[in-house]
């Protein structure tokens, strides 16, 4: 069973998201994706002030299996992105939940945080694919 | 003057054969069908993923390669880098597929198996396999006897909510390039220039390779036409109504 962290929210393309204390997000892949995947060895981003709707292609993840797009969960500006991956795409697989975050949001609107799935749905809806 | 009888014995510019691909690929996003086939032959070139193109050794090795002949050209399917010329036959297969435990696995055997059934019927016993030192290896090559006669690689995309599909369900291109009738030593040598001036360590092991006219030494001339009309009647069942076929 992959790990599906309680306070994290998430979307059925399998990206997660952290609410945090100023009100960005932080998004990152799950660890059942990261799992799907295997091995990341690349990571592209959006850049910096890119503006996303939700749903929204916003960057690729190629792996050693496949290559496959990133979506933006919500909507908003990106205003910082974790530039360690381009070194260390591997973070993806070793800390989904940390290190391996993909970008982080400013909102354009908080009410689509409503249709985020909670831990239990997310499990449930791994349960369900695999 | 030549008169090609079958569409995709034309030999395409790599964007433009990318391009279909990715078209390809976007219909099934779309929903505009359920699946598709596409089949091409490329002009000399390198194609590379998007990865290489963040290495600081890149645009010297475009510079350098392009010099000579070879001009390099990025795609969206992930793997590594293929250097690509007309007598190698690219088999791209767009489908919608869960993205469950093994759906990748089972994406790479829809566009495999077929192609070792079409094989087989010729004789030869593929299967799927790493071949470590090869082109792009992968655990999805098609290999004959330890040498690796195709490369493969996937790009998988969202279904667009129009489609009405299950949040689950995805669209995939599934790729493949297969050596058929080409001087396979050129190609390596082409590969392994543009990982030196990249700075790049790798290197493609020319032994590690098999050619289709080297395994049907009595082929012929024909060997590239026929090999177009094997791989795609190999895709029939697959791309049974509602499924169609493209060579556009």
């Amino acid at each position: 069973m992959s790990d599906v962290p309680n306070e994290l929210k998430y979307v059925a393309s399998h990206e997660w998201i952290r609410v945090e204390s100023d009100g960005t997000v932080t998004v990152g892949v799950t660890d059942h994706a990261q799992d799907l995947l295997g091995d990341v060895v690349f990571v592209e981003l959006p850049g910096a002030g890119t503006e996303l709707s939700a749903g929204d292609e916003a960057g690729v993840v190629e792996s050693v299996k496949a290559a496959s797009d990133i979506y933006a969960p919500l909507s908003g500006e990106v205003i910082e992105i974790n530039e360690d991956l381009e070194e260390s795409p591997e973070l993806v697989n070793s800390d989904p939940y940390g290190d391996g975050w993909f970008f982080k949001l400013k909102l354009s609107d908080t009410s689509e945080l409503d249709d985020l799935l909670d831990a239990d749905g997310y499990a449930e809806l791994c349960e369900a694919e695999s | 003057m030549a008169t090609h009888r079958d569409p995709a014995l034309a030999i395409l510019d790599p964007h433009e054969g990318l391009r279909r691909e990715m078209a390809l690929l976007q219909s099934v996003v779309d929903g505009d069908r359920q699946a598709g086939l596409l089949l091409w032959r490329c002009a000399p070139s390198i194609v590379v993923p998007r990865r290489l193109t963040h290495k600081p050794g890149f645009d010297r090795a475009c510079e350098a390669m392009a010099g000579r002949g070879w001009p390099v050209i990025v795609r969206d399917t992930g793997g590594d880098l293929t250097p690509q010329s007309p007598g190698l036959i690219n088999v791209a297969l767009a489908f919608r597929q869960r993205r469950a435990d093994g759906g990748i696995r089972d994406s790479y055997l829809k566009l495999c198996n077929p192609l070792i059934d079409c094989l087989r019927g010729l004789g030869i016993e593929a299967y799927c396999a790493s071949v470590e030192g090869a082109f792009c290896d992968g655990d999805y090559n098609l290999v004959v006897g330890g040498r690796k006669l195709a490369g493969t690689a996937q790009r998988w995309r969202k279904l667009a909510p129009a489609t009405g599909a299950a949040d689950d369900m995805f669209a995939v291109l599934a790729h493949a390039v297969i050596l058929v009738d080409e001087d396979l030593d050129t190609l390596w040598h082409v590969g392994n220039a543009f990982y030196r001036h990249c700075g790049l360590e790798a290197r493609i092991d020319e032994r590690l390779h098999v050619s289709l006219a080297e395994l049907l030494p009595d082929a012929g001339p024909a060997l590239l036409e026929q090999s177009l009309e094997r791989f795609r009647a190999c895709f029939d069942d697959c791309l049974q109504s509602p499924c169609d076929t493209s060579d556009q």
